[in-house]
């Protein structure tokens, strides 16, 4: 199929008309179902059942049982080797005259053929005298006995007597019933076999069957089956209903005072024959064709119908495949409201136009008796059309983007809220808050009133209304306090990120509302500023790191000279004493220098973070042990007595361990340097809340006026005047490289007491190495 | 006579070197750059090279890989580089010893007569009876007669660091803390160790390295415990 070239408009009336067609169907599915018989029995029946399991099934056979045991009776009464015999009696009644008569068949039909009497074609009788004429004297006998009717009860007593001519009739009517059932049962075939076996006390069987040439067997075989004997209170039987009286009429015709007796049916439910069951049954497999034939087109109808909503859904509004825009007819430009309005104009012209119109039309070729349900579809089509009609005009204007433009509402709205913008927020927030009330009590207000005087309104249900409209403003309100919410929680998200560091980070402001929007997109930009102002930093930081080693090179070259010559001049055996001293300050101080170019690489490298560590896991007691080694000599030349105060136990932190022997040596360095002699220094590690802190104290040599804080910023020395040797890096150098590795470093002045402390958080379990 | 060449632009420190080397008895070549000192070592017997890094034409690494391509001799890396990578870059690509300036005259000149006595004269050590003899690098132990020597020369150590030493170059490369050093040597359960085993090692190193602070044979590994480097 090649739709993509079709015209639109074709496409767009063939959709219509499938529409239509699959509306016929489904329509003509729910008509075949609705007037079937088993409307309202689901569907489970189809499968599940067959005629033999019905209830008029049930029916036919309870009455075909009641004839069965007519026949056992009749036959007895009525047959002699397999004829009829005319000899049998009948009846005997006693005349008034005192005598008794027996009346045997031949003479009660001679009887009743003598007034006029006859067996019709069916076997019924017909014909009769004109006028009764009254048997002289005896004309009502007193009845004896009955041989066709043995048990009759007389309940009244003018019932014993009866005129010849009357019985006569009886006995007629006997015979014709006899020759019916025979007809029926015996001599045309029928689809019902029975066979009713009586044994009498001699053990001889009695056989009542239609059956003859099939054994007992081929009855069960033909499907349905019922056997009974009476020596069991259990029926075996197929069926599924027993017929109720089939029981009690096999015991009561049992003549014979014992147990042995049994009846089978076998029903061939092929029905080969015609008889009423065969009609039945092609009756019931045509009401059931039907029912599945109008299920299959209630289903194919609702596909069809689903479909070509779909695809018109689609076509609706486009002109032509290629373009995109929507072309709105007249109708589909009214406010939205407009179409409400006239959409329940519509709806009751519809109505009026289907009761009163299409009706009395459709009254002319429906019958009476289906006239109500044809209302009913003309009534459900014509609102369908419509309903239909106004939905596709709603979704073009849905699609156009037109709906709400459009409608009253909006174009109202658009007026007063400019107005608003005049006044401060508390006005207009209050103002806007107290409409939300307001609009919420009228609403609510609404539904009340209309619940109150719902028995007096046409439309039912009308006071739900109100509410539904009540339900979707709040959701709307909900839906508008969400969003806002979700914005705020985003931008104060974004605003704690950048406050933490993390400058990059952006607001998703996707749906976000246009206020938002624009305060996400200013704070995105500050935070794009903050970024680069943040990375020019680290560049400009790493640029000074790396003119500081490069000049150093450029240093240390010349350096090498002097330091070389000095010593060189120092190996020359100068007896000069001056000279001597000239030259050891040019040996320190081009030592010093030394120191400080050093110093300085690491000083730049360390506080802009430019250095490889190797993190591993290391014990810091161990490290301070291996400290104390490196020292206690060197201590011991200035006099000072190195007191540590150390856990045996192992303290694991993750940490570069030369780096942080750095950290250590430089303090360490600091303590030799500028404790007064013949002074102790305390060297501590202890945990605590799941930190090792390393303490070292010792009581400074010089007066310390200076800031704690200050003693780490390069080139900030204890002496102020700078007269003791170092660079004055130390200590800076020993911060940043603690807060590289993750640690805290803390200096504390307390008079001359100078403290240093270095944090680390202890480790739980091994780290892996970190680059 | 044994022949150094020293390899830098900067003459007046050729000339330092060369005052400091001849003082000790070798004789000294001077070049001031790469191919000049390639040049030098093709035309003359040369026993060991010291070479700058930063040099015009063709600078110290790409020379000593050039030396390297046909030469064993020992080569000591001179440089104002003085970072771990510059240090570590020179050694791998083959030179013996990485030198930073400013360097110490006396350092330089130990460093020097070390490589000289190992390329010549321990070379043909591996010949004698090894069972108790353990080598690395210079450091030679002797357990028989509890003889210690870096690089030819006798080293005289006090027991308890002798038996440190032993332990650490019996099981070279493997890092022992100093509770464990302590239980080894003193055989004694180690509680709460004072500084004992740290000053120990720090004379040791002392009296076995040139320069204490970089040894080359007793490595500290920081917060974990001490070494021999495998060599």
């Amino acid at each position: 199929m090649r739709t993509g070239t079709w015209p639109m408009a074709l496409k767009k009336q063939s959709a219509l008309l499938l529409h239509l067609l699959f509306l016929c169907l489904f329509l003509a599915g729910i008509t075949l179902i609705i007037f079937n018989e088993n409307y309202g029995r689901g569907l489970g029946w189809i499968h599940e059942e067959s005629y033999a399991d019905t209830f008029p099934f049930t029916e036919q056979l309870e009455s075909d049982v009641e004839t069965i045991f007519r026949y056992v009776q009749f036959k007895d009464l009525l047959e002699l080797d397999d004829d009829v015999n005319y000899e049998a009696s009948m009846f005997c009644v006693t005349h008034n005259s005192g005598n008794t008569k027996i009346y045997t068949l031949n003479e009660a039909i001679s009887y009743a053929r003598r007034l006029g009497y006859y067996l019709n074609e069916n076997y019924e009788v017909a014909g009769g005298p004109e006028v009764h004429e009254r048997d002289s004297g005896n004309s009502t006998p007193l009845i004896e006995w009955k041989a066709y009717d043995p048990n009759e009860v007389y309940t009244e007593p003018g019932d014993a007597f009866a005129t010849i001519e009357e019985l006569s009739v009886q006995v007629l009517n006997v015979l014709g019933e006899y020759y019916r059932i025979r007809e029926n049962f015996i001599d045309q075939p029928s689809n019902l076999y029975f066979r009713v076996s009586y044994f009498d006390d001699s053990a001889e069987e009695h056989v009542y069957t239609n059956a003859s040439e099939y054994s007992n067997d081929d009855l069960r075989q033909m499907g349905r089956y019922l056997f009974i004997s009476g020596d069991s209170i259990f029926v075996d039987s197929n069926l599924r209903y027993v017929p109720e009286n089939i029981t009690s009429e096999l015991a009561m015709h049992n003549q014979y005072n014992n147990d042995d007796y049994y009846i089978l049916l076998g029903v061939d439910v092929t029905y080969p024959n015609p008889d009423p069951y065969s009609a039945a049954n092609a009756e019931y497999v045509k009401v059931r064709t039907e029912y599945i034939g109008g299920t299959i087109l209630l289903a194919l109808g609702l596909i069809g119908l689903f479909f070509t909503l779909i695809v018109m859904a689609r076509l609706t509004g486009h002109t032509d495949a290629d373009r995109s825009d929507i072309a709105l007819y007249y109708f589909d430009r009214l406010p939205v409201e407009c179409i409400a309005v006239v959409f329940l104009l519509l709806l009751w012209a519809g109505d009026t136009l289907a009761q009163n119109g299409l009706l009395r039309l459709a009254r002319l070729i429906v019958s009476r008796e289906y006239l109500s349900y044809a209302a009913s579809v003309l009534k459900g089509v014509t609102r369908y059309l419509i309903c239909l009609g106004v939905l596709f005009c709603l979704l073009r204007g849905y699609k156009a983007r037109a709906l709400w433009k459009n409608s009253l509402l909006c174009r109202g709205l658009s007026r007063v809220i400019p107005a608003f913008y005049g006044y401060p927020l508390p006005v207009r927030f209050t103002a806007a808050f107290t409409g939300y009330i307001l609009c919420s009590a009228i609403l609510l207000w609404g539904w009340y009133y209309l619940y109150g005087q719902r028995g007096n309104l046409n439309i039912p249900y009308l006071y739900l209304i109100p509410l539904a409209v009540l339900a979707v403003f709040q959701i709307w309100v909900f839906l508008i306090l969400y969003r806002s919410r979700v914005e705020n929680s985003k931008i104060a998200r974004g605003i704690f990120q950048m406050a933490q560091g993390d400058t990059a980070y952006k607001i998703d402001s996707a749906g976000f509302s246009e206020d938002a929007g624009k305060i996400s997109q200013a704070l995105n930009s500050l935070g794009d500023g903050l970024d680069t102002a943040l990375q020019e930093q680290v560049k400009s930081e790493r640029l000074k790191a790396d003119l500081i080693t490069n000049v150093s090179h450029d240093i240390k070259t010349p350096l090498t000279s002097i330091i070389n010559y000095v010593d060189l001049l120092k190996r020359e055996n100068i007896q000069d004493e001056k000279i001597q001293g000239y030259l050891e300050v040019l040996d320190q101080k081009s030592q010093r220098l030394k120191t400080l170019t050093e110093d300085l690489v690491e000083a730049s490298k360390a506080s802009s973070g430019n250095l490889k560590l190797e993190i591993s896991d290391i014990d810091f007691v161990e490290l301070i042990h291996q400290s104390n080694g490196e020292f206690e000599e060197r201590f011991a030349q200035r006099h000072l007595e190195l007191v540590s105060n150390l856990p045996s136990e192992t303290i694991l932190i993750a940490a570069d361990g030369r780096r942080l022997w750095r950290v250590i040596e430089n303090l360490y360095n600091n303590a030799f340097k500028y404790a007064m002699e013949n002074s102790r220094v305390y060297v501590d590690v202890e945990k605590r809340n799941g930190f090792a802190y390393f303490t070292i104290k010792n009581v400074s040599a010089n007066p310390l006026n200076i800031n704690a804080d200050e003693l780490t910023e390069r080139f900030v020395r204890g002496d102020v005047a700078r007269t003791t040797e170092g660079s004055g890096l130390g200590l800076s150098i020993a911060k940043s490289l603690t807060l590289l590795q993750n640690g805290s470093f803390e200096l504390y002045i307390d008079g001359d007491l100078f403290k240093a402390q270095v944090g680390f958080e202890v480790r739980g379990t091994p780290a892996q190495t970190v680059n | 006579m044994q022949t150094i060449l020293v390899c830098d632009d900067d003459k007046q420190i050729v000339e330092a070197i060369d005052i400091y080397l001849t003082g000790e008895g070798f004789k000294v070549i001077k070049a001031y750059d790469g191919y000049e000192a390639l040049e030098l070592l093709e035309n003359n017997p040369v026993d060991l090279m010291i070479v700058d890094v930063m040099m015009p034409g063709l600078d110290g690494i790409r020379t000593t890989l050039k030396v390297r391509e046909t030469s064993s001799i020992p080569i000591i890396i001179l440089s104002a580089k003085s970072e771990d990578n510059d240090k570590i870059l020179g050694l791998n690509i083959g030179a013996d010893d990485y030198i930073a300036k400013p360097f110490n005259p006396l350092e330089l000149v130990a460093r020097v007569k070390s490589h000289m006595r190992r390329y010549t004269q321990l070379g043909n050590l591996t010949h004698q009876n090894t069972e108790n003899i353990y080598k690395c690098g210079g450091l030679l132990i002797n357990d028989d007669n509890k003889e210690v020597s870096v690089d030819g020369d006798l080293i005289k150590l006090t027991p308890i660091e002798y038996n440190i030493l032993l332990l650490l170059v019996k099981n070279a490369g493997k890092v022992f803390s100093i509770d464990e050093i302590y239980e080894q040597i003193w055989n004694e359960e180690a509680i709460g160790a004072d500084n004992t085993v740290a000053v120990h090692i720090r004379h040791i190193r002392e009296k076995i390295e040139i320069n204490p602070r970089e040894p080359r044979y007793l490595k500290v590994v920081w917060g974990v415990g001490y070494k021999i480097e495998k060599q």
